[in-house]
């Protein structure tokens, strides 16, 4: 059948067949700027305006748009010029990872359309129809609004500098001769995004390309007896079906992280059994989606169900059924899986038991956190297929190209020089997308048929069968004297790690490592044992540990302070660590083998706290509580976390010079939306005296830049900048030697700056002459250096997190008011980045705190697999937010950088938990901090 | 994903349409929104309700009649709908969807589908909602209450019919978020003359599978004066009454305890005591 649709003004005439939707024809056409993220329109990705109004477009059939108008985040910009729409997000950063960023322009299009007046409320509903995982959502209002502003002919908006006028959030940086570095330059991918020409995986053609589906298991624990694929072999358009008899069996671990891996090889492409629902059991490739899902339907399996185990307390005990039976699993870290034991670790610096006793006051607790989801817009996706010379090329969403290559290579019986790993833009990770989920399925499906292969994730496979963030269960004793002295923490954790061990050993020794040490105490001891069950499998999720162990430490801090009659920070200020502390743990938990001592050399806690105090009104003495069951109260955390792994993660960086004085920088660092492309250039560009937009940044292709470990641990600033800045100092020094021959001076004596090199009398040429110079004149040769770089030093950014809530003491209802938050990341980059990292994270932590949580029912099924019933704060949802960057002069990270990825992740549960103690006098030991959980502890309170 | 249908109807009758809707793997397809998108296996045919005139609103002094097609954002910006229930129905709305949803789901696929939306069902059933339906064979359509409504298969609704009764609305709900579906939401709607209450209508979400009255608390309250201890008493009729069901937004026994909670909250409002009961 026909239809006849206007888009963005220009009048088409389409066939489309009956079930075909509006998102998947508009695709088909090249509108790759409408993105698919799920299929409910719950997540808004898809968002077009249909004759104005703005409407999802996944979930609305082609034919049902039949003679309307449809406008796309392509018909937005004009002439070349970008709407002020457009212009104002990438301008104050509403844009981190893009992938929800046409969908947000388009509903705010459709508000501004009709209402040119809109208020912070009507922007925030309008804006309320799209998910938006990175950003926290203050800046897209922002940039709302002041579009509207420009719009109507007002003056012209603030400076993206200035703070924001919606909830503020403010840059300390100290003053210094840095043109580039610490400036709110805008990221170097903005303008492709906010036109919808970012090419994420999915926005490209291949000729042949089949789509690949997977058969997932429907039970928690069994094993295939039988399986026949001959049926969905045999549907017309099937070119391939893959069961495990199909694939050879290789061990392997998806966890991606460095060689050798410290996460069991537990794992197989396809195996003979399962061990959660959700497990993969065979995989299709076919002509459409919709033959190869018709194709599942087809394969026949003969399951024995095995008794299956979910608790991971029970998982351990003698006589739980064993989820790795198989004899070639692997693993380090007193692996054991006779005993469901995918990893223990263990530390101690003194004496615990001697610590309590000589306590005054032991406080004695046990707290839960939940398997929660890190849900990036853009679904684990995946296109692979052969080039020229038959190399495998996989062109994939990851946030570890590198380790990709090297893991999955013997997974497909292919060297790593044999393949090429492709990272384009990426619409969020968060760490799921460490994982290496389906590229091994893709390959071996491009290998069997020769053809160009997609497999993507539906949003209910990336809910329950991707990976999440490890449940645990925190037992906690802490001494503590009446003068405030800590004596003893202790810490033991019992984490359940899912079918699979991925991150069973690393996750768990960083719950340890990053929460134990940040109070003074001379008596710590942690132990944690990370348990294989039946649920589907936690992995890598930005924080990684530390927002399990800090909710438990947190919460035992605040009670510590109450029990002696302290205030809670005054007691944190006291015993918090402080510069030139050493952390006791940081030796005992290395990344799977022994660490390296970690000295703080910079630590900007106590300014952290007093931005907060004053923020939030610690001091301000509470008002009379109002008559009803309302109560208010203030919380506060504070939070430490790492810069990259010590001793282990490497970057490197190439950098050449063209003849226009423009360099050509590659980088195996993976910008996954957060902005290191920009703030590596930044940093590059400050070195060579140029500007931003004189580095062409490549980043993430196997054959193209040099390795990289991966966008991971809150490495990318420190690491990857480290090494593109070692490059740019190498090649400074070879433009400087060029330019002291044509200048007469000596090389040590010259300046780069302006896009020239200066002599100190004032005379210069200039970059471009430099090049043309060194490429074509006299002495040739190409400006170029390589350069890597580690640290055996992991200087950790500090935070201190403030909340204010309302609590309905009759219905156990927490309304969260405010969040005020306050980083120590060393020197900032770029203040505008480094903010949208720390709002978006605090909204991230904000649902981890109070509503996200993924539920299974007996059968370990997950009962909430979609965004309406797994449940992420929206746009009209959040609370008012402050985010401060606090800055503190380190020594070890290029320009002094600290990590400011993870740590807003941190603190926030633990705030909230402790405002609500504050309002209600009930301590509640587990989030999500839903109403229900709520009032089932103020009915247990004495 | 439609992995079986072959065909799409866009009748422009209600007779062809619900000749075509008597057919077996025939479905209904109104806005789309709670059809279209996850794998549908079975599905052979739908039939696009849009061509049969039923997106449209009108006002009379006695009621609002609302097209069954018509989208939830048509009746939310319908300046007639803010005077319903004192703002109550149009801020249930806005809670319901975002507006990307709103502009396409209809009144009709809301009342049909009544776990979609259930806080908005029941502010309808609140405010005494009725239902015009039609049904193959039969050519006058028949008006029923929603409460009463059946959904199965050869049955059509084309109008929901809202009475503007001088009622007082209150709602009272508890949710993990602001916009969530809640885990119980009540709305009371009560009418007092001559101080007594001479018609209560009380209604909530998630105390049983699809939205309901609560008729045990409406019978406390009816012909009675507006006192601290008949709220109180209504409150406790309606968690003796409920069964309320045991899903990730609550246990049953958290619900049955918001059922006496959020009662006796939303009568009270409603009957101008706040803060008194």
């Amino acid at each position: 059948m026909r239809v006849q649709l206007t888009i963005n003004g220009e009048r088409r005439s389409l066939e489309t067949a009956p079930g075909e939707t509006l998102l998947a024809l508009l695709r088909r056409e090249g509108y790759y700027g409408v993105k698919h993220g799920c299929d409910t329109g719950e997540c808004g990705t898809c968002t077009v305006l249909l004759n104005g109004r703005a409407v999802t477009s996944c979930n609305l059939l082609a034919i049902q748009a039949d003679g309307a108008a449809v406008e796309t985040v392509e018909g937005l910009a004009e002439g070349g010029m970008l709407h002020p729409l457009q212009e104002r997000f990438a301008e104050v950063g509403a844009v981190q990872c893009g992938f929800c960023t046409p969908g947000m322009l388009m509903a705010a299009k459709g508000l501004l359309d009709e209402n040119p007046t809109p208020t912070e409320a009507d922007v925030r509903r309008a804006l309320s129809s799209t998910i938006c995982r990175c950003t926290g959502y203050l800046r897209p209002v922002q940039a709302v609004l002041e579009a509207a502003a420009e719009l109507r002919g007002e003056t012209p908006p603030a400076s993206p500098s200035a703070p924001p006028p919606v909830g503020g959030g403010t840059a300390t940086v100290t003053k210094q001769a840095l043109r580039v570095v610490g400036q709110p330059v805008r990221k170097v991918d903005a303008t492709k995004l906010v036109t919808g020409r970012g090419t994420f995986v999915d926005d490209m053609e291949f000729r042949g390309l089949l789509h690949a589906r997977l058969l997932l298991s429907p039970h928690a624990h069994a094993r295939i007896v039988r399986i026949d694929a001959s049926r969905a072999r045999a549907l017309p358009g099937v070119h391939a079906v893959l069961t495990h008899a199909d694939v050879p069996r290789v061990s392997f671990t998806t966890a991606g992280q460095s060689y050798p891996e410290p996460s069991p090889a537990d794992t197989r492409s396809l195996d003979h059994k399962v061990r959660f629902v959700g497990d993969r059991v065979a995989a299709v490739a076919a002509e459409t989606p919709e033959i190869a899902e018709a194709a599942l339907r087809l394969i026949d399996v003969d399951y024995e169900v095995l008794p299956a185990v979910f608790d991971p307390e029970a998982a351990i005990r003698q006589g739980a059924p064993i989820i790795h039976d198989e004899t070639d699993c692997s693993g380090i870290g007193h692996y054991q899986p006779n005993r469901n034991i995918a990893a223990v670790i263990e530390a101690s610096v003194g004496d615990v038991e001697r610590g309590l006793a000589e306590a005054d006051v032991v406080i004695e607790r046990t707290y839960r956190v939940p398997q929660v989801q890190q849900t990036p817009l853009e679904t684990h996706i995946c296109i692979t297929y052969l080039d020229e010379d038959r190399r495998l090329v996989i062109r994939t969403s990851t946030q570890v190209p590198f380790h990709i290559r090297r893991i999955i290579a013997p997974v497909l019986g292919l060297r790593p020089s044999q393949m090429r790993v492709i990272k384009p833009r990426i619409g969020g990770g968060f760490g799921v997308k460490q994982e290496i989920l389906i590229e091994d399925i893709c390959g071996h499906l491009t290998l069997r048929t020769g053809r160009p292969v997609k497999l993507e994730l539906s949003r209910e496979e990336e809910f329950a069968a991707s990976r999440s963030r490890h449940p645990q269960v925190i037992r906690m004793r802490t001494g503590v004297k009446r003068d405030g002295t800590l004596t003893a923490n202790e810490m033991v954790v019992i984490a359940n790690t899912g079918g699979y061990g991925s991150h069973a050993l690393t996750v768990q020794a960083n719950t340890g490592s990053k929460s134990l040490p940040l109070y003074r105490c001379e008596n710590i001891r942690f132990h944690a044992t990370a348990a294989y069950t039946n649920l589907p499998p936690a992995g890598a999720f930005r924080g990684y540990g530390a927002p399990q162990g800090f909710f438990a430490v947190e919460s035992q801090m605040d009670e510590a302070a109450r029990a002696i009659g302290m205030d809670p920070l005054d007691f944190r200020l006291q015993n918090c660590l402080r510069t030139g502390d050493v952390n006791p743990l940081a030796k005992a938990l290395g990344e799977g083998r022994e660490g390296f001592e970690q000295r703080m050399e910079s630590c900007g806690l106590p300014e952290c706290a007093e931005f907060g105090r004053k923020a939030i009104g610690w001091e301000e003495s509470p008002a009379a509580p109002a008559p009803g069951p309302r109560r208010r109260g203030l919380g506060v955390s504070f939070a430490m976390h790492g810069t990259a792994i010590a001793g282990l993660d490497m970057g490197a960086a190439s950098l050449k010079m063209n003849d226009d004085g423009s360099f050509n920088l590659l980088i195996g660092a993976t910008d996954l939306g957060t902005g290191s492309d920009t703030v590596i250039a930044q940093m590059v560009a400050e070195t060579l005296g140029c500007e931003v937009s004189d580095i062409l940044v490549y980043s993430s292709d196997t054959d193209m830049t040099p390795f990289d470990t991966g966008a991971y641990a809150s490495s990318t600033t420190y690491i990857s900048g480290g090494a593109a800045v070692r490059a740019a100092e190498d090649v400074a020094g070879q433009i400087r030697g060029v330019a002291a021959r044509l200048l007469d001076t000596p090389a040590d004596d010259i300046d780069l700056r302006d896009r020239a090199a200066w002599t100190p009398d004032g005379r210069s040429v200039t970059l471009e002459q430099v090049a043309l110079h060194s490429l074509h004149v006299a002495d040739q040769r190409q400006i170029m250096a390589v350069a890597s770089r580690m640290s055996y030093d992991s200087p950790p950014p500090f935070a201190a997190t403030f909340a204010e809530v309302e609590v309905d003491v009759e219905t156990g209802q927490v309304d969260v008011k405010k969040l005020v938050m306050a980083v120590d990341g060393g020197r900032v980059i770029n203040p505008v980045t480094a903010l949208g990292q720390v709002e978006g994270g605090m909204i991230q932590a904000l649902g981890y705190a109070v509503c996200e949580e993924m539920v299974f029912d007996s059968a370990g099924r997950m009962v909430n697999p979609s965004f309406r019933d797994y449940r992420i704060p929206l746009a009209d949802e959040v609370p008012e937010l402050v985010a401060h960057l606090v800055h503190t002069d380190d020594p070890f990270g290029p320009f002094g950088v600290k990590a400011i990825a993870e740590i807003p992740m941190d603190g926030v549960a633990p705030a909230i938990a402790n405002a609500v103690r504050d309002a209600t006098g009930v301590r509640v030991q587990a989030i999500p901090l839903t109403p229900e959980r709520v009032w089932q502890a103020l009915q247990h309170k004495e | 994903m439609f992995l079986r249908l072959r065909e799409i109807h866009r009748p422009r009758s209600l007779e062809d349409a619900l000749s075509l809707l008597a057919r077996p793997g025939v479905k209904p397809l109104a806005g789309g929104t709670a059809t279209v998108g996850p794998v549908d296996a079975e599905t052979t045919e739908l039939v696009d309700l849009s061509g049969l005139g039923l997106r449209y609103l009108e006002a009379s002094d006695a009621a609002l009649r609302i097209g069954a097609t018509t989208p939830l954002l048509d009746l939310r910006d319908f300046p007639m709908a803010r005077l319903v229930g004192s703002g109550v129905l149009v801020s249930a709305i806005d809670r319901a969807a975002p507006p990307t949803a709103l502009a396409r789901a209809t009144l009709g696929g809301t009342v049909c589908r009544p776990e979609r939306m259930p806080e908005l069902v029941a502010v309808l059933l609140a405010l005494d909602a009725a239902v015009e339906v039609r049904t193959a064979g039969d050519p006058e359509p028949a008006t029923v209450s929603l409460a009463g409504l059946q959904r199965d298969r050869g049955h059509l609704v084309t109008a929901v019919i809202l009475p503007l009764n001088t009622v007082r609305l209150a709602l009272e709900r508890v949710a993990r978020t602001p916009r969530d579906i809640p885990t119980v939401a009540v709305v009371a709607a009560l009418r007092w003359e001559e101080g007594r209450c001479v018609h209560a209508r009380i209604a909530a979400a998630g105390l049983s599978a699809a939205p309901r009255r609560l008729a045990a608390a409406e019978e406390v309250l009816l012909g009675q004066a507006p006192t601290p201890e008949r709220v109180t008493a209504a409150a406790a009729a309606a968690r003796a009454a409920v069964e309320p069901p045991d899903d990730l937004r609550g246990t049953a026994e958290y619900r049955a305890h918001l059922a006496e909670v959020l009662v006796r909250r939303a009568v009270a409002a409603a009957a101008g005591l706040q803060g008194r009961v």
